[in-house]
């Protein structure tokens, strides 16, 4: 059965022909076929400092949980990557001691429910797929069987990048949050600290003043926002 | 360690399986080795030890003398990877050098390829056969390590005397030499992806120390935006023949003088 599905999920794909379309694509798939509010796929995703990058989401809700996932260094994409098993959350509300400071903003966004996938070869984690459902409730079996389908095309997708033709062209067309790091180069000199720190004094701020990340970063480069010593 | 001649004869208890007493034993042994063979995930994945394990349990398991295994390499040719005995090193070996035998003839074909008699087929490997009757082999059967049109190696069975292997060995020799093919792909793949992991990782750094580059430089600037500030880095980069991405890394190091690169003419 499950070869079928691949098989069907597979031509439905067939129309993409760059790594980056078929990304784009397995996501517009997932929200299609999997009756999800907005589907994305993170590339890496560790904790550390520049831990993920954002491939692509659907609706503006993806890149928003995107941006509290990075801003916060938790929630269950990060656990999915980090722990290489998927992470199903049928009713994000009931998890709040899980993912402190994520879900509940989550929520506040209109989140009820994430379904995070990992990207994994072999123990080798590629990255995240992760759908988001603005109605709580499970995934019902045949989708989930349809959603790790469409992960393992995904980790497909971004390992074959690479024995295309080397640069790999997947690097250079997602989005790296570029403002974030300006930003984060304008407060290293502005306050003379390390660029590491002056990313958590960012984050830190985002996060008390319960803006995104990419917003206060705009504000920052714009000169319209400054940190002061010891914010 | 080697066990040529040795090898105790199970094929009794092999031929009569069933439940019971010894063939229990077996099942359950067969049981273990498929677990150990199918578990390539560990930290410390040693491809000739996890080969060592194959042959010798193909000796335990499946009534023959030794065995050994070729294996394909990344440029087409053929070598040695693992052997049960000194003896069967020495022809596999031979046979991989010479590209003469059923196993180079197996892994060439992708298909089960022997002889229970190798003295009768001596025209067909003529070098192989003479080399075989010197390390004591009669009998030799080469099983494919293949997965869909990937034929990466052949399992070699060797066997002292003529006495003809059971098919039911073949199978059971099959299905080892399968899942070991799928144990060592799965390894391959890990390796592959630990590559993509890392340059992913440092095409994304490179962008991000480029980006983290502009917002120092405007910062310093007191005025110019991150966009103009990139103009500037670039036209510095370029007059001075560096890369861009060498010379956003010693800025974000501190190492270049941004007061240089700022005061670079807008080209």
């Amino acid at each position: 059965m499950s070869a079928d599905r691949r098989e069907r999920l597979l031509a439905l794909l067939a129309v993409h022909d760059t790594a980056f379309a078929l990304l784009c694509g397995i996501c517009d798939l997932s929200v299609s076929e999997l009756a999800v509010t907005g589907a994305r796929v993170r590339m890496l995703g560790g904790v550390e400092t520049n831990g993920g990058v954002l491939a692509y989401s659907t609706d503006l809700l993806g890149a928003e949980l995107d941006d509290l996932a990075s801003s916060t260094g938790t929630g269950p994409c990060v656990d999915a990557f980090e722990l290489g098993h998927p992470v199903l959350v049928s009713d994000l509300a009931a998890e709040r001691v899980r993912w402190p400071g994520f879900t509940a903003d989550a929520v506040t966004a209109g989140v009820a429910a994430v379904f995070s996938f990992p990207l994994l070869v072999g123990a080798v984690g590629l990255g995240v797929l992760e759908l988001h459902r603005a109605i709580p409730g499970p995934l019902s079996a045949i989708r989930l069987l349809d959603a790790l389908l469409l992960a393992d095309l995904a980790t497909n997708t971004i390992f074959d990048d690479l024995h295309a033709v080397a640069p790999m062209t997947l690097p250079s067309v997602v989005d790296i949050q570029a403002v974030v790091h300006q930003a984060t180069g304008f407060v290293a000199v502005e306050l003379e600290v390390s660029l590491p720190e002056a990313l958590m004094r960012i984050r830190g701020y985002a996060f008390a003043q319960q803006r995104t990340l990419s917003e206060v970063a705009k504000d920052i480069i714009e000169r319209r926002l400054r940190l002061e010593f010891g914010e | 360690m080697h066990a040529d001649h040795e090898s105790p004869k199970r094929a009794d208890t092999y031929a009569h399986g069933g439940s019971g007493g010894a063939g229990g034993l077996r099942e359950s042994r067969v049981a273990q080795t498929f677990v150990s063979l199918a578990d390539t995930l560990v930290d410390e994945f040693d491809l000739t030890e996890f080969l060592h394990v194959l042959v010798e349990r193909c000796v335990e398991l499946l009534d023959v003398s030794a065995a050994g295994v070729l294996l394909a390499d990344q440029r087409g040719g053929v070598r040695m990877a693992a052997a049960s005995s000194e003896k069967a090193e020495l022809l596999e070996m031979f046979a991989a050098d010479t590209h003469d035998g059923p196993c180079v003839e197996c892994l060439n074909t992708g298909r089960p390829t022997g002889s229970n008699n190798l003295a009768a087929d001596a025209d067909r490997w003529p070098r192989f056969v003479a080399a075989a009757e010197m390390c004591g082999f009669g009998a030799a059967h080469a099983l494919p390590m293949r997965l869909r049109r990937d034929v990466i190696g052949a399992l070699s069975l060797l066997d002292t005397v003529d006495d003809g292997a059971h098919s039911m060995s073949a199978q059971l020799g099959q299905a080892l030499a399968d899942i070991a093919t799928i144990g060592i792909l799965q390894q391959r793949a890990i390796t592959d992806a630990e590559v993509v992991v890392e340059q992913l990782q440092s095409a994304l750094n490179t962008r991000v120390v480029i980006e983290q580059a502009k917002g120092m430089l405007a910062a310093h600037s007191h005025s110019l935006t991150p966009e103009q500030a990139f103009v500037k880095l670039r036209g510095y980069a370029r007059a001075r023949r560096l890369q861009l991405s060498n010379l956003a890394h010693e800025v974000i190091a501190g190492t270049a003088s941004i007061t240089a690169i700022l005061a670079h003419p807008r080209r």
